[in-house]
């Protein structure tokens, strides 16, 4: 009997060492891996993306609001149906039953070719599209399409295809359609995957509409319920900065109806419109045609998103004349009065003979004559009278070749080549807008000095930035430099008066008599387009540029027609569009004569 | 053989008995309590849980409702619906200038 009194104390102690020699080696030992594990399964770290700002109108009407879209991807493993079952039930949900096609035209003739084509066609190219990406053996995971609405998702949920899923994904929204796309810019993706946007102010101003990502890192039990006596931090995501632009959409509305209806009218291949207060740079609209739909940027060519208002260069023609004119009476070498001696006929300057764009020749026309009829041969003279690097100096005062720094991604400078490499000919075509790459808000920047007194602006598209709804910052309007004297600018405000009133220009004017009693400034130019150093036969470009009311300017507009086939002049062409404009703007704004 | 202790030694003896005993129930009520809590806030997880979901699919709704209040507030929208009610753009106006002074009363 006593010999159990000693073997079964020792043999628990030996269970109960060996159980101590297991836990030190599960507790101690491998503490590190099976905290790992635990940790795993328990702890949970979760993405909380800030929102993105949204842009709207100066009337706090949304341009561009936040929404929320799928991915719709396929974990091929979990499929059990047939990849053309599922292609087929998923292509007729997912293709749009609206062609681009049934858009307005001049969004239509930008888009992607296959987008051109009826329904039935484009669900049997994405039923093909979506069986080869379902049938692809190398992959587990693909995504079968993107941007994918609520509705269409719970479509796509109803049908109960396994191995189907969807991921959420940060979307815009355009209530407006694409009113103001080229400004609007989109939101797309960068090489990261990471939200980013692209062109115009979604592309300029990205990081204030960015927002900050935020987590939340907690622990969770097994049926994923948060363990609340657990682990848990918190940061905060910060969400993006909205925008109130200085664009009124009532005046947008106004440029883009005439704008579309003019290209129609004269069978234009596209064309320009802008809006400016010359008095702070502000931009209160800006349109070109052909537009891209920024809600479905993916359906068209890359080549369609630049916008031509800024990022498009062309020889200005006759509407550069104003300015080359604002130059001599600014340094006293004419005045409106000074007669041409010059303007007689056609001039040979090195080597080149310059004529007027009619054949027409007046002898001894005063400056606001020459401006009148557009006289190539008298702005020759004009441009005689000053040093070629002072006329250089002038035109970059004015802010040719180089950014104007309007707030918009992909502005482009243009080209003003330098004095050294002129040869004559070159600063005689200069005086009449050949020789040199504008664009168009170089155009009416240069011009809003003639309008306020010889001040420049910098052109600005947004007025405040919303940190938070009770918190904004405003954007002051940024004053550049005193490019004319005060006196200059009043003195070429009245040779555009007249110019308006006497020059073709005032046939289109006169076709609309609520406007007869208003004093307008303003200048047409015919420009021709060159390629490879020459210029196309039968091409131009119609422009026209001014200011109303001319004593007290409210608004500067330039309407840009690009290779109207109807009237290569722009007097015929863009002169009707820029009055019919002005009519619509005056009334707007109730102003009087 | 029996131990004998005095009086003064038993009656401390059972003091500090008392004590441990109602140390130990106090210990033992507070680990009941503290499995308790743990329990209700499991429950509470829970909920959190399901008013998160709840909270993210309002946020979602209320989304939708600006973005469908903003198409049907849009210029387009508005504009087509001024013409079904039968209003017309406006045209011309005629600008009226203030009379001047002819004479003063005294």
């Amino acid at each position: 009997m006593s010999w159990r009194y000693r073997i079964c104390p020792l043999l628990f102690f030996l269970a109960f060492f060996s159980i101590a020699i297991r836990l030190f080696y599960l507790q101690v030992k491998k503490q590190e891996e099976f905290r790992i594990k635990a940790d795993t399964q328990r702890v949970f770290t979760q993405k909380i993306s800030g929102r993105r700002g949204e842009i709207f109108s100066k009337e706090n009407l949304p341009l561009v609001l936040n929404k929320i879209s799928y991915l719709v991807y396929a974990n091929l493993p979990e499929i059990k149906e047939k990849p053309k079952v599922i292609a087929q039930l998923l292509a007729k949900i997912l293709v749009e039953k609206e062609s681009v096609t049934d858009l307005d035209f001049v969004a239509s003739i930008s888009a992607k070719k296959r987008e051109k084509d009826p329904y039935e066609i484009r669900v049997i190219e994405k039923e093909k599209e979506l069986e080869e990406r379902l049938s692809d053996k190398n992959l587990v995971w693909v995504p079968l399409s993107s941007k994918v609405s609520e509705e269409k998702k719970e479509e796509i949920t109803s049908l109960k295809l396994t191995g189907i899923g969807f991921e959420e994904l940060n979307d815009r929204a355009y209530p407006q359609g694409s009113t103001a796309a080229f400004l609007l810019g989109f939101l797309g993706k960068d090489i990261n995957g990471e939200d980013t946007g692209y062109f115009g102010l979604e592309g300029y101003y990205n990081e204030e509409l960015r927002g900050q990502e935020g987590e939340i890192i907690g622990e969770r039990d097994v049926f994923n319920i948060p363990i609340l006596i657990g682990r848990f931090f918190k940061k905060s995501p910060r969400n993006g900065r909205s925008l109130i632009l200085n664009l009124d959409l009532g005046i947008q509305k106004i440029v883009e109806e005439e704008l579309k209806a003019g290209i129609i009218k004269y069978q234009a291949s596209g064309g320009t419109v802008i809006v400016l207060n010359p008095k702070n740079g502000q931009v209160l609209a800006m349109a070109s045609f052909p537009v891209y739909d920024p809600s479905s940027w993916q359906d068209y060519e890359e080549i369609n998103f630049k916008n031509p208002a800024i990022a498009d260069s062309f020889e200005p023609g006759s509407i550069l004349k104003p300015i080359i004119m604002s130059i001599a009476i600014n340094e006293g070498r004419v005045k409106p009065t000074t007669r041409c001696p010059k303007c007689s006929g056609p001039r040979k300057i090195g080597g080149h003979i310059i004529r007027t764009f009619d054949n027409k020749y007046h002898p001894n026309l005063t400056m606001t004559e020459v401006l009148e009829y557009s006289d190539n041969v008298g702005m020759t003279y004009v441009g005689e009278l000053l040093d070629k690097k002072e006329l250089y100096n002038y035109l970059d005062k004015f802010g040719f070749g180089k950014l104007t720094g309007i707030d918009l991604q992909e502005e482009a400078a243009g080209e003003l080549r330098k004095p050294e490499d002129w040869y004559e000919i070159d600063r005689a075509t200069v005086t009449f807008g050949q020789g040199i790459a504008v664009t168009a808000i170089q155009m009416v920047q240069a011009m809003s000095a003639i309008a306020n007194e010889g001040r420049i602006y910098q052109p600005q598209v947004v007025s405040q930035i919303r940190i938070k709804e009770s918190k904004t910052i405003n954007i002051k309007p940024k004053f550049k430099k005193q490019v004319l004297k005060p006196k200059t600018a009043k003195v070429l405000t009245e040779m555009l008066v007249s110019t308006c009133e006497k020059s073709p220009l005032h046939f289109a004017r006169d076709r609309i008599p609520e406007l007869k009693d208003y004093r307008i400034a303003a200048k047409s130019g015919t420009a021709q387009i060159s390629l490879g150093g020459r210029y196309i036969e039968g091409k131009t470009i119609g422009s026209v540029i001014g200011f109303v009311p001319a004593d007290n300017p409210r608004f500067l507009v330039l309407v840009k027609l690009n290779e109207p086939q109807a009237n290569p002049w722009g007097a015929n062409t863009a002169g009707p569009i820029f009055f019919n404009i002005i009519k619509e703007l005056l009334l707007y704004y109730g102003i009087s004569p | 053989m029996k131990k004998f202790i005095s009086e003064k030694e038993y009656k401390r003896s059972k003091r500090f008995n008392c004590i441990l005993t109602i140390l130990f129930l106090v210990l033992f009520i507070l680990v009941i309590l503290q499995v308790l809590f743990a329990n209700q806030l499991v429950e509470k997880g829970e909920e959190i849980k399901i008013l998160s979901s709840k909270i993210d699919r309002i946020k979602k709704e209320n989304q939708k409702i600006k973005e469908l209040i903003a198409n049907e507030t849009s210029l387009d929208k508005v504009l087509s619906k001024a013409k079904e009610m039968g209003m017309v753009k406006l045209t011309s106006v005629i600008h009226l200038s203030a009379p001047s002074t002819i004479a003063f009363s005294r």
